[in-house]
């Protein structure tokens, strides 16, 4: 891609993966967060929330 | 359906269900970014450019149609007071941001080159960074009242408050006279752009589909997670000072 315009395509592309990536990351992380605080309160993630 | 719409069955629909989409976004995005880079032709006027619209393109796509999924939501909220309604309408609002802030980066990034500036007060541009600063209205209410329910039907009203914006962006090409292109995929004469292009297109777009349904689905997991440790802090925190209370009580 010999072009004078690959630093935007090149950007645009990276962004696109920095948001994704990021954004894919926070709901990891905070999905492990609750995970752990509800197992330290003693309610799993898989019980069903009638029995929690 | 309002059977199935509970917290419960959610929980056990998403576990299968996001691994499913993940691998489909996957293989998708894999399909179509193999497609935009090795087999899509340069375009005639814009050179290589062009390659910048299948991110652009999807992104806006999904930009508006997070916003729809959160309306479908804000009415089940108003209508039902449907607690998986809310928690879908909450959750989709940071990834509608997302794809609405990549739609007018990358659209920047394409406008330098193609149109000698990053940023024009066009219509399209202008009701597509409107459509940026709702979901930012949207999530800064939700931070802000700490009451869930209140919260739930403040944010419910603002989102359909907001949906005027949808029509203003989809149709702003053809009402004004703007420096953006007008349609060229949903036209009613057919898509105008050839097929070698249109198809890494509309793959793009069925990956960015499925990645916004993958990573809704995790959040509303989330969402839903949050709350039963919201509501199992309280009890485990009224239970404790029920045994405060009673350990000042006088013996007898």
């Amino acid at each position: 891609m010999n072009n004078p315009h690959t630093t935007f395509i090149v950007a645009s592309y990276a962004i696109t993966a920095v948001a994704v990536l990021g954004t894919i990351a926070a709901i990891m992380l905070d999905y492990r967060r609750l995970r752990r605080a509800l197992e330290k309160l003693g309610a799993p993630v898989d019980q069903r929330a009638d029995e929690g | 359906m309002l059977r199935y719409a509970n917290p419960s069955f959610v929980l056990r629909f998403v576990k299968p269900a996001i691994p499913i989409c993940a691998g489909l976004t996957a293989i998708l995005l894999a399909v179509g970014l193999y497609l935009v880079f090795f087999v899509a032709p340069a375009d005639y006027q814009q050179g290589e450019t062009v390659r910048i619209m299948y991110i652009h393109v999807p992104a806006a796509w999904l930009g508006m149609f997070a916003y729809m999924v959160m309306s479908s939501a804000a009415l089940g909220t108003l209508v039902w007071r449907h607690p998986v309604a809310d928690a879908a309408q909450k959750s989709a609002a940071p990834l509608g941001a997302m794809f609405t802030f990549v739609c007018l980066v990358t659209g920047s990034l394409w406008g330098k080159p193609m149109w000698g500036t990053y940023w024009v007060w066009d219509a399209r541009l202008t009701s597509m960074l409107v459509l940026l600063l709702i979901y930012l209205a949207l999530i800064a209410l939700w931070q802000t009242i700490e009451e869930p329910q209140r919260a739930a039907k403040a944010a419910a009203v603002m989102t359909l408050v907001g949906l005027v914006n949808i029509p203003i962006i989809k149709f702003s090409v053809d009402w004004w006279n703007t420096l953006h292109q007008p349609a060229s995929v949903f036209t009613t004469s057919g898509p105008a752009i050839y097929s070698s292009m249109l198809w890494p297109l509309l793959i793009m777009a069925v990956g960015a589909t499925f990645l916004f349904l993958t990573l809704h689905m995790m959040s509303i997991r989330n969402e839903i997670l949050r709350r039963r440790l919201d509501r199992l802090t309280h009890l485990a925190v009224a239970a404790g000072e029920a045994r405060g209370t009673a350990s000042f009580e006088p013996a007898r």
